[in-house]
């Protein structure tokens, strides 16, 4: 061991961690969400294509 | 106007750098996530693994938005003044081994920004791709930190731990650190620089 230990500080660390990365995330999906749309529009165009049933 | 943006854009990141720092890893996060958590051994796993890189990250993120070669030092010498600063004026506590804030540790951060330059500036040729140019000089620049901060700040607050060092040691410490250089310090300023120009 380094030094003296606290692991109250590395959970609130990991925690701040994750916030910090659940933000980037946010942001960046913010930024890209015009290609995000488009990706899933294409995937949801494959359904789309199926014939429909009219009963 | 442009010169101004090459000084304002590093400074910018480095304070930045130097708060999410501080804020990601309060007082004693690192040695107990490195030592006591991962059980690596100690010292220098947090400076290899966390610190080093993290500060390369910054530096790089700096370089890449500019491209103009001694941004990465302006950058790593603005996180070295604002980090102490910031610990001081909010009195926070610090790994005391570790030496946050000290001269040495500032000198130490700004050996890291040169030597991250000066590889920058020697991989400068063409034909090296961008991701491979800065995953060589993340690790060359981590491990030059990494061994500055053994001879200069470990030998001195911990001489005991230090004493203890054998090759083993050595080699898991420094293969730590340049892992951690590889993905922290020289694929993720990549990410992001990605994220930041993608229109």
């Amino acid at each position: 061991m380094c030094g003296p230990i606290d692991y109250g500080a590395a959970a609130l660390s990991i925690y701040r961690l994750s916030l910090i990365f659940a933000v980037a995330g946010s942001l960046t999906m913010w930024k890209m969400r015009h290609f995000v749309i488009q990706k899933t529009k294409h995937k949801m165009s494959v359904f789309a294509l199926k014939p429909s049933v009219n009963v | 106007m442009e010169n101004k943006r090459e000084i304002i854009l590093p400074a910018a990141v480095g304070i930045v750098g130097a708060v999410v720092f501080l804020f990601a890893f309060p007082g004693l996060a690192i040695p107990t996530i490195m030592h006591e958590i991962l059980k690596l051994p100690s010292p220098g796993t947090g400076f290899g693994f966390i610190i080093g890189p993290f500060i390369i990250m910054c530096s790089l993120v700096a370089y890449g938005l500019i491209k103009k070669h001694g941004t990465a030092v302006i950058t790593s010498t603005i996180l070295a003044i604002f980090m102490p600063l910031i610990i001081f004026i909010f009195n926070l506590q610090m790994p005391k081994p570790g030496k946050f804030g000290s001269i040495e540790f500032i000198i130490g951060v700004i050996i890291l920004g040169a030597a991250l330059e000066l590889v920058i500036y020697l991989l400068r040729e063409k034909g090296i791709s961008k991701t491979i140019k800065y995953i060589i000089s993340a690790v060359v620049a981590d491990i030059i930190f990494l061994a500055y901060s053994m001879l200069f700040i470990f030998s001195q607050t911990v001489p005991d731990k230090y004493v203890q060092l054998t090759i083993n040691k050595i080699l898991i410490i420094a293969g730590v650190s340049a892992a951690g250089a590889v993905i922290i310090g020289g694929l993720l300023p990549l990410l992001i620089l990605k994220i930041i120009k993608f229109k």
